[in-house]
């Protein structure tokens, strides 16, 4: 026959009765109370004396809160088992407004008392702190260090007790007022609460409302944060610094392709000849150059324009004509040079020079179609040099390149166009490095936002501009 | 893991820019022509470019 089944005791509630209105008023905190509050006329009866003296005659109706845990609700948070024993709310007026939070104190017969708090459903597991932080000042602010943390002020205000109910193990009432002071190392909070008699230090972890849902088995859902709270962990901590380190290592990585690129490329010059061009010149002013052979793999070309322009401009229709297949590349490229004195002083627009680049250029025998145009003169003075039929390259070329430009209006250009093939080229490495630095800088802003969300319901909020 | 997505856009940018490197993609405005005739080689002129009828700059300060 089997013994019979003895269920383990459970801690009740010792009653005893209110002495201003009869009511019954329940113990949880064996017997570690010293304020106790009648649950029906919200009086604040001294706990440590037998016969429940009123220490505070009923609270107003009208200040009744309800609390979102209720009285007496045992949960398992933080690898403990707690009973919800007291509950009280705390303001600071600022410039006529009162902050209220909440605070719920927790009891376990063996770990004692832990608190929750909650602000705009924000939520803090709180425990006091036996050791006493370290003051310390930070860029002129007031810090402490704890813990190996360093905890920097975030405001203080002194906090009024606006309603209480349940049990406590101190003795409290209404209207009681500390000074308490926040210092913030997120997802911590140091809070002190300084009297004539002591001063008290507590931790804040900041938690999720879930969590606490969860634990105490609550109906329903946490209500949604508002805002950003002082301790409340920012959800882009660590991720800044972590992209700005991606973000170095990317572009180490970009900058060891270009240089890879940059070697590896053959810049190979295909085609190098210099030409005139004169208005003056009768008959079809484009032409064609002699052939060249492009090897190698399909990559880039870059033509460069070399002029002697001054204060006169030149346009070139240009086609890379691949001999074989008729493929062309059809481009046009203007080179502008204007210089002068003026009351501002010396001038320049423009440049002498231009380049194009030739995307996809594959291997091939090529030539280049010319048509250079300038703005057409009546009667150019014929030169020695102007005599040369157009397009035909230049006998003494560097003697042509060190000719000075002829006056202005004789609409004479000698330029040199150089082809080359497979040239390092590092626009889209440029555009990847620039559009690397997205990330990081939005991933900043966003962080920066929410610091400054954070602080700006300090005692020091961000200034614009400083 | 953390980083992955902002890891996954590096990659794509490092990427797409070393293929347009070595394929030699630019931003230069450059018309591509097929089938030009081989009498281009003996008559320039018979070749009309597709830039021959932009207006040009004459300026200056």
């Amino acid at each position: 026959m089997s013994s019979p089944l003895v269920a383990p005791p459970v801690a009740k509630a010792k009653a005893m009765y209110c002495p201003n209105c009869g009511g019954p008023v329940e113990f949880r905190g064996f017997g570690h109370a010293l304020t106790v509050v009648c649950p029906q006329c919200l009086s604040v009866l001294d706990a440590s004396s037998p016969l429940l003296k009123i220490v505070q005659d009923a609270q107003d109706a009208a200040s009744r809160r309800t609390p979102q845990i209720p009285l007496g609700t045992r949960g398992k948070f933080a690898g403990a088992a707690w009973e919800m024993i007291g509950f009280q709310t705390r303001g600071v007026e600022e410039d006529g407004v009162t902050y209220e939070w909440e605070e719920y104190l927790l009891f376990n017969p063996y770990k004692g008392s832990r608190y929750l708090t909650c602000y705009q459903g924000h939520w803090n597991f709180v425990t006091p702190v036996e050791s006493l932080p370290e003051r310390r000042a930070v860029g002129g602010r007031p810090a402490v260090f704890f813990e190996g943390n360093l905890y920097r002020h975030f405001s203080g205000a002194m906090a009024r007790t606006v309603f209480v109910l349940g049990e406590f193990p101190w003795r409290v009432k209404v209207a009681d007022e500390v000074q308490a002071d926040d210092f913030v190392h997120p997802p911590s909070v140091l809070s002190s609460e300084t009297t004539s008699d002591e001063v008290t230090w507590s931790k804040g972890e900041y938690t999720a409302g879930a969590d606490i849902w969860k634990a105490f088995a609550l109906p329903g859902s946490a209500p949604r944060p508002q805002g950003v709270y002082l301790n409340q962990p920012s959800p882009f901590a660590g991720k800044v610094s972590g992209s700005w380190g991606l973000f170095l290592l990317m572009e180490f990585a970009l900058i060891v392709i270009a240089i890879g690129f940059g070697i590896l490329s053959r810049n190979e010059t295909v085609l190098d000849e210099h030409y005139k061009y004169s208005t003056a010149d009768r008959g079809e002013p484009s032409f064609v150059t002699k052939p060249f052979e492009i090897t190698g793999r399909t990559a880039n070309a870059e033509l460069i324009i070399h002029t002697n322009l001054i204060n006169n401009w030149a346009y070139f229709n240009l086609a890379l004509i691949n001999e074989t297949t008729g493929d062309a590349f059809d481009f046009g490229r203007e080179v502008s040079y204007y210089t002068g004195v003026d009351s501002d002083g010396s001038w320049t627009e423009g440049g002498q020079s231009s380049t194009a680049t030739i995307p996809h250029v594959a291997p091939g025998r090529y030539y280049l179609r010319v048509e250079p145009e300038m703005e057409g003169s009546v009667e150019p003075p014929v030169t020695p040099a102007t005599a040369v039929p157009a397009g035909t390259p230049s006998a003494t070329p560097s003697a042509a390149a060190q000719r000075r430009p002829p006056p202005v209006k004789v609409n004479t250009v000698y330029y040199e166009i150089i082809l080359k093939h497979d040239v390092p080229g590092y626009g889209w490495f440029w555009l990847a490095a620039l559009l690397l630095l997205i990330p990081p800088i939005f991933s900043t802003i966003r962080s920066a936002a929410f610091e400054g969300r954070r602080w700006s319901t300090s005692d020091y909020p961000p200034t614009r501009g400083g | 893991m953390r980083y992955a997505g902002y890891l996954i856009y590096s990659m794509m940018m490092l990427t797409t820019a070393t293929w347009a490197e070595y394929k030699g993609w630019t931003f230069s405005s450059v018309n591509q022509v097929k089938n030009v005739p081989k009498t281009v080689r003996d008559n320039p002129g018979a070749y009309r470019s597709h830039y021959a009828f932009y207006p040009r700059y004459v300026g200056g300060k």
